[in-house]
């Protein structure tokens, strides 16, 4: 019953900053929020005793994606000073978008509470194990009597290694999506290129000596379509060599 | 051990709010408008100071969450490393070799090169 | 229960004091080693031997007022320091100081730490931001940035040290390091963690976002008496706590080197010497040794360009890091 009382205050308490998260007008308040939001979260994960995924939570949605959300916030160049005409029609949206979405998060979290709780439990077990061959519920079983670190491994190593693989190409197409977005689109490409290896060492070397013909902005040439074509000089074999050595692998 | 964790952090928190009250109580306070600027060579600042952020610090948080996840999943194989087989072992290892491939792209296209 | 909180609060008293007091010292050490390598007598005023300078620093600092410039964004600038300096002594929770001897022997001590300075990353941006000065915000960003590039690189390294010894446990790795420290074995892997947390904990020659030639202060030049004592605070704590988890994780923690020559006689001395006195003995001798290592190389180093330390982050450690880790694992696998 404490434990029962505990899961509902802290629910509550995510239900009460989430509604203030979006009504919020100030974006890095909301953020902050956020940041409260999360930290209850995985106070949330401890108390059902999966640590593992308490922390991991903090460390990925905290301190990954967060410090992301904030940089994406900066970048926007949003002004506190800024007020703004139709913040009252805002503040109805955002309103009524939370007044439908409230319920549907009530049920997701207390459904789950209620339906464990003694009376539904071995109900809820034997349809389960009816439906799906391993579902949440035997996950959080199998904390109970074995180390967290174990559970997770067994369950992601042995049970689904095909929904591991597919996470990893799923990072694999986030990690190219990521540049090609920002890569050839953004970024400057006249900059000026620092080569630390060459700069850090003294005259005479023989590395220096080798790359010190080797324009080190080849690897940026890449031909673009209002480049006059004779300005690009494409590089041989032996420059894209010593560019490997000099720049790229150090 | 929670409850001593969490009434730890708690305790620690509760140190530095405590630390902060008393000094802002103690010491004194003759606020006037020279003294509230914003610190600036000797002028009044001109603009707001929040500018637009390089598309780089975007990129590296990217690839930060991406290598996070990695690490999230290599440590409960790591710790099972000795019970799980050699046919994890070599999922794992194909695993790597992915981000790798990655990573190798990453560093070829000059995201990393600031 | 009202007993057992206040039993864990002295417990967090008498812990936190401690800590305070070893910042107080290694910082006046630090003046101290950084006086006579540059032919100055260093503080010698206060107390005997400049004894007491950082105390009444300190003092000096709490006593005076803040400021609060007029365009600071007020909520999240009184936030940042004290959710800085709450993270840093948190940290002390899972830190074993000898067998059984932490507040919390906690199942994931590493990933707790990892997760704990994770976290920090916000409340400097927190502070750069809402102290709306350029500086602050230039140097909140390279703050932000330099953290999270060098944590991969550490996350990475530790996963070698989990590998050995199995666990996530901070008391298991220390006696998993029963027979042979860890930085024997993991000696490449070994230095790349001290230059990491030289760059997680912004010191020289990785001091970005404070370099004081270009940016006045960095993410704190706002900051006034108490809000820059806690951040002052934050930053030396986290220096500690490296270094013990340094000491931790490769130098054997408590472990004391050559076993049977440090101990003598039976019965209750040896029993004295064996459990409590050589243990925690060893166990600060090794993180005093990483934390006089820190302030060497703060003298002895000129700081990095900013292309140099993400260069040396992202392109270096990470690939050095993963390759490390799959050449341990495939000779465990060889050999297991």
């Amino acid at each position: 019953m404490f434990n029962l009382f505990i899961i509902i205050f802290i629910t509550s308490l995510i239900l009460g900053s989430l509604s203030l998260l979006v009504l919020m007008l100030n974006t890095i308040h909301s953020l902050l929020l956020l940041l409260e939001l999360f930290i209850i979260g995985s106070l949330l994960l401890f108390f059902f005793k999966v640590e593992f995924l308490g922390l991991i939570f903090l460390m990925i949605y905290l301190g990954a994606i967060l410090v992301l959300f904030l940089f994406v916030v900066m970048m926007l160049d949003i002004k506190t000073t800024a007020v703004q005409n139709d913040d009252l029609n805002q503040f109805i949206f955002k309103g009524l978008g939370l007044f439908f979405f409230i319920p549907v998060f009530v049920w997701w979290i207390f459904g789950d509470v209620i339906f464990l709780s003694a009376m539904w439990q071995s109900f809820v077990q034997t349809a389960v194990h009816w439906s799906f061959s391993l579902s949440i519920l035997d996950f959080f079983q199998l904390i109970n009597f074995s180390s967290n670190l174990e559970v997770v491994g067994w369950y992601i190593f042995d049970f689904q290694p095909i929904l591991f693989l597919l996470c990893g190409v799923i990072l694999y197409i986030a990690m190219i999506g990521a540049i090609v977005v920002s890569v050839d689109s953004q970024m400057n490409s006249n900059q000026k290129i620092q080569n630390a290896l060459v700069q850090g060492m003294r005259r005479g070397n023989i590395i220096s000596y080798m790359t010190s013909h080797v324009d080190q902005r080849h690897w940026k040439m890449i031909p673009k379509l209002h480049w006059s074509p004779n300005i690009v000089h494409y590089p041989k074999p032996k420059d894209f060599f010593w560019t490997w050595l000099g720049k790229n692998t150090f | 051990m929670y409850q001593k964790m969490f009434l730890f952090i708690c305790l620690s928190f509760a140190l530095s709010c405590v630390l902060f009250i008393v000094s802002l109580l103690l010491a004194s306070h003759d606020p006037y408008y020279e003294k509230m600027t914003a610190y600036e060579c000797g002028f009044e600042p001109f603009q707001d100071a929040r500018n637009k952020v390089d598309i780089r610090f975007y990129i590296v948080a990217i690839l930060f969450i991406i290598f996070d996840i990695e690490v999230a999943f290599l440590m409960p194989w790591l710790v099972n490393f000795v019970y799980l087989g050699t046919q994890t072992f070599w999922l794992m290892i194909f695993f790597l070799a992915i981000l790798a491939l990655g990573f190798a792209y990453e560093i070829v296209k000059g995201a990393l090169d600031w | 229960m009202f007993f057992w909180i206040l039993k864990q609060i002295l417990y967090f008293l008498a812990l936190i004091i401690f800590v305070l007091l070893s910042v107080a010292f290694y910082v006046l050490l630090e003046r101290q080693i950084l006086g006579h390598v540059t032919r100055r007598q260093g503080p010698s005023t206060v107390g005997i031997f400049g004894l007491l300078q950082t105390i009444a620093d300190a003092l000096k600092l709490l006593a005076k007022e803040s400021v609060f410039p007029r365009s600071i964004n007020t909520i999240v600038f009184l936030f940042a320091p004290i959710f800085t300096c709450g993270l840093a002594l948190a940290n002390w929770v899972v830190i074993p100081f000898g067998n059984g001897w932490a507040i919390a022997d906690f199942n994931l001590g590493v990933l707790y730490l990892l997760a704990l300075s994770s976290l920090s990353v916000h409340s400097i941006i927190m502070a750069g931001w809402s102290s709306n000065s350029k500086y602050a915000f230039l140097g909140a960003l390279r703050s932000a940035a330099q953290m999270i590039s060098y944590e991969i690189a550490m996350g990475l390294i530790l996963l070698s040290v989990i590998l050995l010894s199995q666990s996530l446990n901070l008391t298991d790795i220390v006696m998993a390091q029963y027979n042979v420290w860890f930085f024997i074995p993991l000696f490449p892997l070994f230095l790349m963690f001290l230059i990491c947390i030289l760059a997680e904990t912004n010191r020289h020659p990785f001091d970005l976002p404070e370099a004081e030639a270009e940016l006045v202060s960095g993410y704190n030049v706002e900051y006034s008496a108490v809000g820059f004592v806690l951040f002052f605070l934050a930053e030396y704590n986290n220096i500690i706590m490296m270094s013990a988890f340094t000491a931790i994780l490769f130098l054997g923690g408590w472990n004391v080197p050559f076993y049977s020559f440090w101990f003598f006689g039976d019965g209750i001395l040896r029993n004295i010497f064996e459990s409590y006195l050589w243990p925690s003995l060893f166990f600060s001798i090794k993180t005093i040794l990483v934390m006089i290592f820190f302030v060497i190389i703060r003298t002895a180093l000129p700081r990095y360009r900013y292309d140099q330390l993400m260069r040396l982050g992202w392109k270096i450690f990470l690939p050095l890091a993963l390759a490390f880790l799959i050449i341990y694992l495939s000779i465990l696998k060889l050999f297991w």
